[in-house]
Formats: C-alpha cells, sequence, structure tokens
C-alpha cells in the first residue's frame, strides 16, 4: 500500500516510517525549548532551576500546549461532524457554554473547583440542548451547524447581560479571563483538567473512523455499519470535554479549532484520526509560539493568547489558503 | 437456483401523514444489474432508499432472509457525489469499506488489506492509491466509490445515480464495470435517467412514477412505446435490433402525451 500522496509536508501518521514521526517530534520538542527561552525581552538558555522558569513559565508553556492542542483536536472532530471547514467550539456554542457556565460562577463569586466544573457542565449542557433541539426539530446535518449557531448566539447574549449586571470588579475579572489568557493556570489545575480532556481525546479517537465515514454521508455510513446518532452524540461529547478543559484553562480562544486543522487538511490530508493527531501536535505549538509572541512583542505589556489568535489566526490563514491556492488543493477539505 | 435479492409482498415510505412510496409484490433476483428507472420525483431514490432499509417499512425477503425494519442491513451503498470533500487518499478511502469487519479499535488485519488491494485492482485504481480523493476525476472517483463497495465484500451493491456528471465514454465503462460485477454474482440496484444505458446494460428493470411500482421484469417486457410514453408523458419509440440485441430509444415529436 502505497503512502498518500501529498503536498509532502505532512507524512501521513500510522504508516509514517520512525524516523518521520521521530522527526516531528524532536522538531516540535526544540521549537518548546526555544520558546521556553524567551523572558523579559530577550532570549536565553532555558534554566529549569529557575523558579521563575519553573514556578511562571513552564505551568504556562503546559497551558498553552493543552489548550492548543484540546482546541485544534475539538475544531478537527467538529468539522467532520458538521461537515463544515468553519466548525470551531467557538462558533457552535461549545466554548460559548463553557464561558457561560464560567462567567455565571464568576458573577456569583463563587472561586475554587466550581470554575472548572462550570465549565465543562456548560459545554455539556449546551451541547445536549443542542443535540436534543436538533432531534426534536429533525434538523439533521445542516441544522446542528445551524442551532449551534443560534444556542450560542444566545449563550453570548447572557454572558453579556450578566457582565451588563456586574459590579467593575467582578467586571475586570471576567472580562480579563474572557480574553483568552494562558498566564493564570498552574499545574495544580493541570491535574484535574487533565483527565477530563484525555477522556474527551480517548472519545475523538474511538469514533474517528467512524467519522471518516459519516463524511460520506449519513446513508453511506449506515451502510458501513456506523450509528449514526451515537457517532454525532459521542463526538459532541468528546468535542465539548476537550473544549470545556479549554476554556478552564484559558478562557475563550478563537480561530485555532478551525485554523489548525484546515491547515492540516490543506497540507497533507489523511483519515479523521491523522487529521486529529496532528491538528492536536500542530496546535499545541501554535498556541505556544502566539502566546510566547504575545508575552514578548510588547514586554512588558502581556498581551493575552486570546487576542494574538485574532491576529495572527486569520493572516496566517490568508497565507496559507493563498499558497496553496495555485495547487491542487484549492479550498479547505473536511 | 438462488434466493431472489428481493422478494417483497409490501413496501411503504411515509414523511408524515403523506405517502412517498407504496408498492406490492416487488422482485428482484439474484445476480442481477437491476435498474430503477423512472420520471424525475417518481420515486426513485426513495424506492432505493427503502430497499437498503434507511426508511420505510418493507415487507418480505431478502437474499432469503426475512426483511427486519430497524436492522442492519448486508448491503453496500454509493452514494451521489461520494468523497468529493474527503481529505482521504483513495486507499483509505477503500479501507472504509472493510469498517465492518475492523474491531473497535479499528486496526486492520492483512486480510483487509488484501481486500482492499483485490478492489483497487478490480477497479484499475492500483495506480491512485496514493492520490487524494478530493482530487480525482469524477469518473475515477466514482470507480473509488465502487471499489470500496467492493471491500465491503456484499452480495448486495445499491447506487444512487452513479452516471450523474460522467461523459458518455464514463457511463459506458462504468456500466460495463457493473454488469461484469453482476456475471460474477453481485446483485446491483441502480438509479439511472438515461433510459438508453437501462436498457442496454440491465437486466432487470424497475419503472416507476409517481410513487408507484408501474412495472418490473426484463428490458423486453418493459420498454415498448406505449408504457414509457406514458409513463413520461412524451412520445417514445422503443427498437431492439435483432442482430446486436441493441436498444435503441428515440425521443419523438413535440408535444406531450396527454
Amino acid at each position: 500500500m502505497s503512502s498518500s500522496r501529498t503536498l509532502g509536508i505532512l507524512p501521513a501518521w500510522p504508516r509514517l516510517p520512525g524516523a518521520g514521526l521521530g522527526l516531528a517530534t524532536l522538531s516540535g520538542l526544540a521549537l518548546i525549548w526555544l520558546l521556553a527561552g524567551f523572558g523579559a525581552g530577550q532570549w536565553q538558555v532555558p534554566d529549569w532551576h529557575d523558579p521563575i522558569v519553573r514556578q511562571l513559565r513552564l505551568p504556562r508553556i503546559a497551558n498553552a500546549l493543552l489548550v492548543g492542542a484540546a482546541l485544534a483536536m475539538s475544531g478537527a472532530a467538529l468539522q467532520a461532524l458538521f461537515r463544515n471547514p468553519l466548525a470551531d467550539p467557538g462558533l457552535i456554542g461549545t466554548s460559548s457554554g463553557a464561558a457561560l457556565g464560567v462567567i455565571a460562577v464568576i458573577a456569583l463569586g463563587v472561586g475554587g473547583l466550581s470554575v472548572p466544573l462550570a465549565a465543562f457542565g456548560g459545554g455539556l449542557a449546551v451541547t445536549a440542548l443542542i443535540l436534543l433541539l436538533n432531534r426534536l426539530l429533525q434538523g439533521g446535518q445542516a441544522g446542528l451547524l445551524i442551532i449551534g449557531v443560534v444556542v450560542g448566539a444566545c449563550c453570548g447574549a447572557i454572558v453579556s447581560l450578566l457582565l451588563f449586571l456586574s459590579d467593575d470588579l467582578t467586571l475586570r475579572g471576567a472580562m480579563s479571563w474572557l480574553s483568552g489568557s494562558l498566564a493564570e493556570a498552574r499545574f495544580a489545575e493541570h491535574g484535574y483538567v487533565l483527565p477530563v480532556m484525555a477522556l474527551g481525546a480517548a472519545i475523538l479517537l474511538l469514533v474517528a473512523r467512524d467519522l471518516d465515514c459519516l463524511l460520506l454521508g449519513d446513508d453511506t455510513a449506515r451502510s458501513l455499519v456506523v450509528q449514526v446518532g451515537r457517532t454525532r452524540t459521542l463526538t459532541a461529547v468528546g468535542a465539548a470535554l476537550l473544549a470545556g478543559g479549554a476554556v478552564t484553562l484559558s478562557g475563550i480562544i478563537g480561530f485555532v479549532g478551525m485554523m489548525v486543522p484546515n491547515a492540516i487538511a490543506l497540507l497533507g490530508g489523511g483519515t479523521r484520526r491523522q487529521l486529529m493527531l496532528w491538528s492536536a501536535w500542530v496546535g499545541a505549538l501554535f498556541l505556544l509560539l502566539i502566546d510566547t509572541l504575545g508575552r514578548e512583542v510588547a514586554y512588558p505589556v502581556d498581551l493575552p493568547a486570546g487576542v494574538m489568535a485574532a491576529f495572527a489566526g486569520p493572516v496566517f490563514f490568508l497565507w496559507l489558503f493563498r499558497r496553496l491556492q495555485g495547487g491542487r488543493h484549492a479550498r479547505p477539505r473536511l | 437456483m438462488p434466493a431472489p435479492a428481493f422478494e417483497l409482498d409490501r413496501i411503504a415510505v411515509h414523511a408524515g401523514s403523506r405517502c412517498l412510496f407504496s408498492a406490492r409484490q416487488l422482485q428482484i433476483p439474484a445476480g442481477s444489474l437491476c435498474a430503477i428507472i423512472g420520471p424525475n420525483g417518481a420515486g426513485k431514490t426513495t424506492l432505493l432508499r427503502a430497499l437498503a432499509g434507511f426508511h420505510g417499512d418493507c415487507h418480505g425477503h431478502s437474499l432469503g432472509q426475512p426483511l427486519r425494519t430497524g436492522q442492519p442491513r448486508l448491503l453496500a451503498w454509493v452514494g451521489q457525489h461520494e468523497g468529493a470533500d474527503s481529505p482521504l487518499c483513495v486507499a483509505d478511502y477503500v479501507m472504509l469499506g472493510r469498517r465492518p469487519q475492523l474491531g473497535w479499535l479499528g486496526r486492520s488485519s492483512a486480510a483487509d488489506q488484501q481486500a482492499v488491494a483485490q478492489a483497487l485492482g478490480s477497479m484499475a485504481l492500483q495506480g491512485l492509491a496514493g492520490q487524494r480523493l478530493a482530487t480525482l476525476s469524477g469518473g475515477e472517483r466514482q470507480r473509488a466509490a465502487i471499489a470500496r463497495a467492493l471491500a465491503q465484500d456484499t452480495p448486495l451493491m445499491l447506487l444512487d445515480e452513479p452516471c450523474n456528471h460522467l461523459d458518455i465514454r464514463h457511463q459506458q465503462l462504468l456500466l460495463r464495470q457493473l454488469q461484469q460485477l453482476a456475471q460474477q454474482g453481485r446483485t446491483l440496484i441502480c438509479v439511472l435517467h438515461e433510459l438508453q444505458l437501462a436498457a442496454n446494460y440491465a437486466d432487470w428493470l424497475l419503472l416507476v412514477a409517481d410513487g408507484q411500482l408501474v412495472a418490473q421484469g426484463p428490458p423486453e417486457a418493459l420498454l415498448h412505446g406505449d408504457l414509457l410514453s406514458q409513463v413520461y408523458r412524451w412520445p417514445i419509440h422503443a427498437t431492439r435490433q435483432a442482430a446486436t440485441g441493441h436498444w435503441q430509444l428515440d425521443v419523438l415529436g413535440h408535444g406531450a402525451v396527454a
């Protein structure tokens, strides 16, 4: 069996010989090491015993890697679920639901574990609501996306209302969190968010082949003995767990979930499982890169990663899209 | 003599209170290339999807087994425009046909790989195995879809308008390949718009109109001008050349049949 003929930038994951996989891992690790050396507007070899590196920079790096991987993987799954390259946890209401949960908790003045619980609960509840409404309205594939956008907009409206009714202190805290900053989370938070994210990733990897079938149409998927309803539900739950985890750690960061899987699909294609794994790895590195830029480019001002993603994401995507437009892949594939 | 591919007493498809399709006594012989023909909106795809078990109720038997509503049927389905937006390469796409045989982790065995290689070979796609599906021409993609269905290794293959968007040469080549598959013992049921193609390649026809099965049987039983003109509401003249057995369907005149 020959390997995927692609643009030659990304090799196919499962058939990847050890050398290719090793090269991708090593170059990623080298990038992490390189970016870990940036601090206070200059670069120096990372000193892992330095308390600033150990207690501030490393948790932030872990945060960026986790959030980037979760958002990109979640986006890769949602784009297959909705058969739409624009699908993203931020667009279809998953992140908005998680954000609503967190803002409600902040507005009530409750902290601690209730924040991540509210994020997961909000993300899952909104996802369940979207699936329920779609089933009641028999909306099918297109209906799922429309209902997702509508429910997401409703969550956004309720968040705005809560912010409007909040006092100045709460408003400032909530706005800082909503702008998507990676600076706040510590290793302790990763301890309880990571298992939930891992569960979400495992669910998505298990349904990945069924998502490949689902992309061919519901009828073809059924003939391949795919349980369409169950696959949709599991995908939505897996994506919600990943997005909820990302929102817990960083607030709302847009574009990563939409952009990275599309870039991977443009560059290499492959099965949904390959796209998810590559998206997770590239998404992690991408968010780390733009977060490092955000804290170094206007030092001592620390620009939130959400703002950096909002600036960098579209520019990067337009560049990539333009570059590939002349080739065989004239538009992003799901 | 093998059991018929389908032997139905009753078939009904409803959307709410509206009846989309109904028929009694529908039969399709095993090992045949069966074409569902009829005018636009007649219910061709509705019938095909009902035979696949995707909707409606079918009472009767398929390959000697009683049909049960909601139970997955052992068949391969080839939809319209399948894979046009897929990021998969052809080999991975054809491997999806083995999905029912794969374990829950989805790991393919040597037998799965062999089935995929055979399916690629029978559709002359070995050279395109690593090519991305989205970059193939319409004809190549249709062949890849049939290879995927072949890899599934089921006795029944249902195809929804497989000749859509194919030029004349690719239509003829595709139907020749379908004919060969039927000769190997598979039953293929497809929706066809081109009467001429259906007449010359299918060995069993289902003629539908207004959500009803109007007639069924081999081409020589159905293809006479009166019936076709009545169903299509347009004068059609069907003749068969005695020497070659080739059907010629001529669309006559300029006026609609009442």
